[in-house]
């Protein structure tokens, strides 16, 4: 019997991977306004880019926290850790700022405008912080911009 | 110990030259007809008595002796002929449609109705004519010749009356008729017709024409017949031997010899059946596909997917077989192949860094096959080298570039599993077949599973890989 699933499979070996894939690189729209995201962005508000790769239902990637303002300089940068997809929503955690616990992050694969989006909350904090992003880019963006690199040590 | 080296010896030896076998030849059937006598002079037409003669018998039977003696030939006795033609679908139909024909043309020719006798008789000839009646009852036949022939004479058509009166002695040369018995022009032109027959007859075509002779030979499925004629020549009587093949467009042996005394006649026709022995072309039957060649060589494009290994999703590779036998039997021979592949990504990329590996096969193939397939199996003892790789199902051992921060702040050492440089051994079974498209090309198409039992600590993670291959060959 395995032998028979194995022939079918060499048949069929590109076999169509199916289901939601998060892989790629998101960002917060340019026309949605900066949030502040609490501690973690130490009261900045910012924008988000999301590096991320997708493996069956296990993803690693990056989360960025930016500032665009001329007033604040802020860049963080947290490595997802425990992502997986799971029924559409992106699940992960990232290290909260200092010695405060991870957040949670839920994000829901969804559309905005005909765009893939991916839209959810970071929670763990006193307040949570709404998140909004849509797709940019492929690995291929990632890997240009150095994202596959980690975050940089400090 | 000598024993076994004796043996060993005489197999070495022997193999190569069972493979080297000449091409056999295809038999050729060929029959004989009653032998005809055209020896007696045409005043014997209207006297009574016929004397029998056993040197026709005994013609029939040297020839049919040394047809036999012939390797290459295959004689069909006189019984068989007669029912290849009588067991025929539509013979029993025509003989009767035949002679209804003939007795209608009877019926008429007594009614002096020549003109609608003739036509009828025609009728009965082109019927019977179609099925060979004239091999099966020649003295039937001859009848309806002489009635047509007479019909003729009465109408005043002696040109026509001379051919059927000719056709009708050369069908039956034993033919007698009461003198008185017909008007004297028929008697007159029966007379002609029997001289001018028997110095023809060295011309004569016993079935009328080569074409029809061809036909017969096809419709029967012989390849060759021979036609015995005893005549009656310048310097007394001869033996002549007719034969004539399926494609011939003459015949291939008329021959005539003096009627010598027995031994000499019988050396004689010896003579001539060894000779058309060794000249008639043979047909060689088709080799089979294995009897072809003694080398192959075939390169063919693999895919293999290993039933056991390390990650999560089937791991395939791809890669190029390059194979080489030699056959020291029809059906047995010695293959080597050697593969070379290159590992695909796995569906969940848990394969870090893609790998080479280089397989080497070697077995006997056993085979089986038709004019252009070959089915062959071919068990053999495998030895693979592997390239190292290193298998991982964290994601971040997969994201993070090695050596960047994020793989050395992600990945640690423990979720990585590697697997160095290694060489396994086991047992490979191939089945295959090859379609023959060109004498001497082929396309290829089989499928192979192997087990490693080597190394002995079984610490190895991937087994069972199964493989299908296609591609093509030259043999020769």
């Amino acid at each position: 019997m395995r032998v028979v699933s194995a022939v079918a499979i060499l048949i069929l070996a590109a076999a169509c991977s199916g289901g939601d894939d998060v892989s790629g690189l998101w960002e917060t729209p340019t026309d949605v306004a900066p949030i502040t995201a609490g501690a973690l962005s130490g009261d900045v508000p910012v924008r988000f880019r999301l590096a991320a790769a997708q493996y069956g239902k296990d993803v690693s990637g990056v989360l960025l926290l930016y500032s665009d303002d001329l007033f604040h300089t802020l860049e963080a940068c947290r490595y997802l850790e425990n992502a997986e997809v799971k029924s559409g929503h992106l699940l992960f955690s990232i290290a909260g700022a200092g010695e405060e616990d991870d957040l949670a992050v839920d994000l829901l694969l969804g559309d905005r405008d005909g765009d893939e989006a991916l839209e959810g909350l970071i929670t763990g904090q006193d307040k949570p912080v709404p998140m909004l992003l849509v797709g940019k880019g492929d690995a291929g963006n990632i890997h240009e911009e150095g994202l596959d690199l980690g975050c940089p040590q400090r | 110990m000598n024993r076994i080296a004796t043996i060993l010896l005489v197999l070495l030896v022997a193999f190569p030259l069972l493979a080297d076998e000449i091409p056999q030849r295809k038999k050729k059937s060929v029959a004989i007809l009653p032998l005809k006598r055209f020896d007696h002079p045409c005043s014997h037409l209207f006297a009574s008595g016929q004397e029998s003669e056993p040197f026709a018998r005994n013609v029939h039977r040297w020839l049919e002796e040394d047809l036999s003696k012939q390797e290459d030939l295959t004689v069909v006795p006189p019984s068989q002929l007669w029912s290849r033609i009588t067991g025929r679908s539509d013979y029993r139909e025509k003989v009767v449609l035949g002679r209804e024909r003939f007795m209608l043309g009877k019926e008429f020719y007594r009614d002096l109705r020549q003109a609608d006798a003739e036509s009828h008789l025609q009728r009965a000839l082109e019927l019977l004519d179609g099925i060979f009646y004239d091999v099966v009852e020649p003295e039937a036949l001859a009848e309806i010749q002489l009635l047509l022939g007479v019909t003729l004479v009465e109408e005043g058509r002696a040109a026509q009356a001379h051919l059927a009166f000719k056709r009708s002695l050369l069908l039956a040369p034993a033919s007698r008729f009461p003198a008185g018995y017909y008007p004297q022009p028929v008697e007159q032109a029966l007379t002609v017709a029997c001289e001018d027959l028997q110095q023809s007859l060295e011309r004569e075509v016993p079935l009328g024409t080569v074409e029809r002779t061809g036909r017969l030979l096809t419709d029967l499925k012989l390849d060759a017949l021979f036609f015995p004629l005893l005549v009656a020549g310048d310097d007394g009587v001869e033996l002549i031997l007719v034969a004539y093949e399926r494609h011939g467009r003459t015949a291939v042996i008329r021959e005539a010899f003096p009627r010598e005394d027995e031994e000499a006649i019988r050396e004689r026709v010896s003579r001539v059946v060894s000779r058309f022995a060794a000249c008639t072309p043979y047909e060689n039957i088709p080799r089979k596909v294995e009897e072809k060649h003694r080398f192959l060589f075939a390169a063919k494009y693999e895919n293999l997917l290993y039933l056991v290994q390390p990650v999560r999703s089937p791991l395939l590779a791809m890669g190029f077989s390059f194979e080489a036998g030699h056959f020291f039997l029809k059906s047995f021979a010695l293959v080597g192949k050697l593969q070379v592949f290159s590992s695909l990504k796995d569906r969940f990329d848990d394969l870090l860094s893609g790998f080479t590996s280089v397989r080497l096969i070697v077995g006997p193939a056993f085979s089986v096959s038709g004019d252009w397939w070959r089915l062959y199996v071919v068990p053999g003892a495998e030895f693979h080298y592997m390239g190292s790789f290193s298998v991982s199902r964290d994601p971040d051992c997969k994201f993070f570039l090695g050596d960047s921060p994020g793989y050395q702040a992600t990945c640690p050492d423990s979720s990585v599993k590697k697997f160095p440089v290694d060489f396994v051994a086991g047992v490979n079974l191939f089945v295959g077949s090859q379609f023959f498209f060109a004498d001497q090309l082929f396309l290829d198409l089989g499928a192979s599973i192997s087990t490693y039992f080597a190394p002995f600590d079984r610490s190895f993670d991937m087994n069972f890989p199964l493989t299908m291959e296609i591609g093509g060959g030259v043999v020769f």
